[in-house]
């Protein structure tokens, strides 16, 4: 295989139309398939909800059908969901194992979450035989050997707007070929004082995201947008629909595929956080403009499509008064999932709560009120400990005239719901949520976090 | 090429009445029945005129005169033309026969149906010094269909009649027999259906909702102010029967009357097992709110649709009454269902948020582009060994389709093949289904099989039965649910399967009344 970067952008009918085209115009399937070679595809597999949170699987069937007819010996499918997800639910739920396997894939469990009954002592065996240690950014992560002994890896990426990185490119889609768990950043207990100024969440990422890049690189990547979703996206379907663009961009390194996807959709790539770090950090390796372009014309296409809310406060909740203050990224992310969670879902349950300030980031807006105050976050809980809201005036026996005398005296205002963490784990704020306003308040949620809570049973075993 | 006897006699009959109402501006108290139009449904001539009077302004056009024009059917001229003048209420009272030599309709165009309309609007204003307000067009074919449509219209039993009308009707949209200028909303609403349901044959559709209904019998009352005429509607295992009656004649009065005593008297007269009671206009407008509305319905439309249908259910006793009372309205049966922790009042019945509930959870489970199957299984049409059920879908299944969805809304509904569906050399098991047509027609993300009777005893026990106490019955169908061999799901979401009364409930009634 030659070493030059090609990119290749089609259109079709259909999926399978538009992604075969993408492959023979870099050379066919068997310029990167040989025979008897083992294949890995790293799909989107994020959650139990349908197309497009999960990879088309219209796609995938065509990409394993022509894996096997470059004589593939096995071809492997996986991918990390979303926290509290483990490969077996979403494989329950959708019923993918055999599906795949009808297409002759195999759905790869590499949480081992299909082995739950089985002793602790075998448990961590099958850990240390799973997955390799690798450091990254002072901390050990741990990497599924099954993806390291790979002979061919590629990429199918479902393209959706991302709140952060406004799309979602391959490189975020390679992110997930680890646990969940290794792919959250937190803050250090004494956390520099510039952490949220310089965005130390979003900088973390950023590089946490380029180093497992850097572990496994994929010989081919195709970024799906023949159905991509616009709008809120990644996870609400409220606000979102899918702009049927019907194109495929495939090609034989990641960033240059992720930059001429950013092109298509009328973005400016430079702009984009990922593609600007990896600019910044190489210059001079790959000339990105220098790209073998094929198929379609780039300067003929025009795709328009709608982004997800870039302000917080923009998303509009109802009985939710929206007060914020320094944030990073890690607060912006959760807190947009959130909001849009309880706007989407929970109609019937904001009718019945009562007016409540969202404070969320460091030193926060004051609230309106005193009462039911949300203190989203460390950031939000730990600044805002000396503010006035924190303590009410209330009218009593004073202890100091042995109760004889009223007067004014000041109590914890215990009408403060506090979430913590950097950023806080969404269930955890949900279950939260469930006890500080009782169920009978939220019924919608409280029927959701029933199903909720049960799949996280399955999970533990991972965390252990 | 004309239309049938019996058809012109009967339509004779009608004009002939509407005509002596402008004469003496009163309603004839014989009672002439005659049938309506093209059906073999008999009705009072007065209460034919009072319905088209309701009806014909607000779904087909409120103003006067109607061109009938026959072409034939290559298109090219013009076979025979009538004038139909109409009260601006829409009731015919005269028909006169037009001729318009054999080049009239050349050069013209029927997709352009405006122009021909002007022309026939100048000619006819120049000829007869009338003006028309809509114009159709049929082919000799349409003619042909009609007749034998009503050819045996006297003797023929409703459920042939009605499959033989469907069969007439999606003939007439699909092979282009019949046009109309202004087209009516609900001539648009149906087109929009034939195309939606992918031109499956209508009377194909009839015959399985048909299936799926119990025996009944049943009476609807409709009043409005100086309309009341009631519906009587009654299925046996072999035919299907509707009778329209004006009460009128009956010597009710109803601005007095209790609607329970009116309703028991009405159910003991006509002997029927339940009677429900609508006003007639609330019924109209729903209905037109339903045909305004295109179809595939947006998101939007369809939670507006079912939020206003959900409103009138809850509203019992104000906006609609029935008797017997559904059980479900007992207080004793509220208070104790309330004491044992399920609350269910359906007076509260959150008709706000049910709709968006159930669009926000199918967006998100099913996605924003999907396709399912629904298989419609019929186990009593085999005698087989219960256990060998299961495997037995390559005998079982009755119907077959699929369900395309996109951006949340339906697409399409296509109907399949056994062959499809069903595969001769393998097990055909959902997940064997959902794999093998996957890979014919592209991801399909869920196969729901559900049995006949399962869907039969739903409507006899939560339909039509309301005003039974039959706790057992009840749970007995909701406990089939967990019966593969009636409904089946796969891939098996537990979303669904697991469902608890207790707490899915609090999110069907409202807390408070809003």
């Amino acid at each position: 295989m030659n070493n030059e970067v090609s990119v290749s952008i089609t259109t079709g009918d259909n999926p399978k139309d538009a992604v075969i085209k993408g492959i023979n115009n870099l050379g066919g399937i068997s310029k990167f398939i040989e025979k008897d070679e083992t294949v890995f595809i790293k799909i989107n597999l994020t959650s139990i909800t349908g197309f497009p949170s999960n990879v088309n699987f219209n796609t995938l069937i065509e990409i394993i059908k022509l894996c096997k007819t470059a004589g593939a010996k096995k071809v492997y499918i996986g991918s990390f969901p979303y926290e509290n997800l483990s490969i077996k639910d979403v494989s329950d739920e959708l019923g993918l194992k055999e599906f795949l396997e009808y297409y002759g894939g195999e759905l790869v469990f590499l949480d081992n979450s299909d082995k739950l009954k089985i002793s602790n002592e075998e448990k961590l065996k099958l850990q240390k035989d799973s997955f390799k240690e690798v450091e990254v950014q002072d901390f050990i992560i741990q990497y599924p050997k099954i993806i390291l002994n790979i002979d061919k890896f590629i990429c199918l990426n479902q393209v959706n707007v991302h709140p952060l990185f406004n799309i979602h490119l391959s490189l975020l889609n390679l992110f997930s070929c680890i646990p969940f768990k290794f792919r959250k950043i937190f803050a250090k207990e004494n956390a520099e004082k510039d952490y949220i100024i310089t965005d130390q969440y979003k900088k973390k990422l950023i590089s946490r995201i380029f180093d497992i890049y850097d572990i496994k690189k994929p010989n081919l990547v195709i970024n799906d947008l023949f159905h991509f979703m616009e709008g809120a996206g990644p996870f609400i379907y409220k606000d979102s629909k899918i702009n049927p663009s019907k194109y495929i961009v495939c090609g034989n390194e990641a960033i240059a595929t992720d930059y001429t996807t950013l092109k298509i959709l009328g973005l400016n790539p430079e702009k984009n956080f990922l593609i600007s770090h990896w600019i910044e950090k190489n210059i001079g390796i790959l000339d990105l403009e220098k790209i073998n372009l094929l198929g379609e014309n780039l300067e003929e296409i025009n795709l328009t499509f709608k982004q997800c809310k870039k302000r917080i406060e923009d998303i509009y909740v109802q009985k939710f008064n929206i007060k914020k203050g320094q944030i990073c990224s890690g607060c912006f992310l959760q807190s947009y999932y959130l909001l849009n969670f309880l706007k989407t879902f929970l109609l019937k349950d904001l009718n019945y709560l009562p007016q409540c300030s969202y404070l969320f980031g460091a030193n926060p807006l004051e609230p309106d009120s005193p009462n039911n105050i949300i203190l989203y976050g460390d950031c939000a809980i730990k600044t805002t400990e000396k503010r006035e809201f924190r303590t009410i005036e209330k009218e009593g026996r004073d202890i100091k005239t042995l109760f004889l005398k009223k007067a004014i005296m000041e109590k914890k205002n215990k009408r403060i719901l506090e979430i913590p963490g950097c950023p806080p784990n969404i269930q955890d704020t949900l279950n939260r949520f469930l006890k500080y306003f009782k169920k009978n308040n939220l019924p919608t949620l409280n029927f959701y976090m029933k199903k909720l809570n049960k799949t996280k049973k399955t999970v533990e075993f991972d965390e252990s | 090429m004309s239309l049938n006897k019996i058809f012109k006699e009967n339509w004779l009959k009608i004009l002939d009445f509407n005509a002596k109402i402008k004469e003496k501006k009163d309603f004839d108290k014989s009672q002439i029945k005659v049938r309506i139009p093209v059906t073999p449904l008999e009705i009072d001539l007065s209460l034919l005129y009072k319905l088209v009077s309701h009806i014909y302004p607000d779904f087909v056009n409120d103003k006067q005169n109607v061109l009938d024009i026959i072409i034939s059917n290559d298109q090219k001229k013009i076979e025979k033309s009538y004038l139909h003048l109409t009260y601006k209420n829409g009731n015919h009272y005269q028909v006169k026969k037009i001729d318009y030599n054999n080049g009239f309709l050349k050069d013209q165009n029927l997709n352009n149906l405006g122009e021909i309309f002007n022309k026939c609007q100048n000619n006819l204003r120049e000829k007869e010094g009338i003006t028309i307000s809509g114009l159709r067009i049929y082919t000799e074919k349409a003619i042909d269909k009609i007749n034998s449509l009503t050819s045996n219209i006297n003797s023929v039993d409703l459920k042939t009649y009605l499959i033989n009308l469907c069969h007439t009707f999606y003939n007439l949209i699909n092979k282009n027999m019949l046009y109309i200028y202004p087209e009516p909303s609900f001539m648009i609403f149906l087109k929009q259906l034939v195309k939606f349901l992918n031109f499956i044959d209508s009377s194909k559709i009839f015959i399985s909702i048909y299936e799926l209904f119990p025996k009944f019998n049943s009476g609807i009352l409709f009043t409005q102010e100086n309309l009341h005429f009631l519906v009587l509607i009654r299925k046996s295992t072999s035919n299907f029967d509707i009778k329209l009656l004006d009460l009128e004649g009956f010597d009710y009065d109803f601005n007095t009357i209790n609607q329970k005593t009116l309703l028991k008297k009405l159910l003991k007269k006509f002997k029927i097992k339940s009677i429900y009671h609508f006003n007639f206009q609330q019924f109209l407008y729903y209905l037109d709110d339903l045909i305004e509305s295109d179809i595939p319905f947006e998101q939007g439309r369809f939670s507006f649709l079912l939020q206003k249908l959900l409103y009138a259910y809850k509203s019992y006793e104000i906006n609609w009454y029935s008797y017997p009372r559904p059980i479900i309205y007992n207080f004793f049966i509220k208070f104790f269902s309330r004491l044992v922790g399920y609350n269910v009042n359906l007076k509260k019945l959150s008709y706000w948020a049910i709709p968006e509930l159930i669009i926000n959870v199918q967006n998100s489970i099913l996605g924003l582009l999907n396709k399912i199957i629904i298989i419609i299984t019929d186990f009593q049409s085999i005698k087989i060994d219960k256990s060998k059920k299961q495997e037995s879908l390559k005998e079982t299944l009755s119907n077959a389709y699929l369900i395309k969805t996109f951006n949340g809304k339906l697409k399409n509904i296509q109907l399949l093949n056994k062959s499809d569906v069903i595969s001769e050399n393998q097990n055909n098991s959902l997940k064997n289904i959902r794999n093998e047509t996957s890979s014919r027609f592209g991801y399909i993300s869920s196969v729901i099989s559900i049995d006949k009777s399962l869907i039969k005893l739903i409507i006899q026990n939560f339909l039509l039965n309301q005003h039974r106490f039959n706790p057992f019955s009840n749970l007995i169908t909701l406990r089939k649910f967990r019966n593969p061999l009636y409904f089946n799901l796969y891939p098996n979401r537990k979303i669904y399967l697991n469902l608890k009364m207790r707490t899915l409930l609090p999110i069907l009634i409202d807390k408070f009344e809003f």
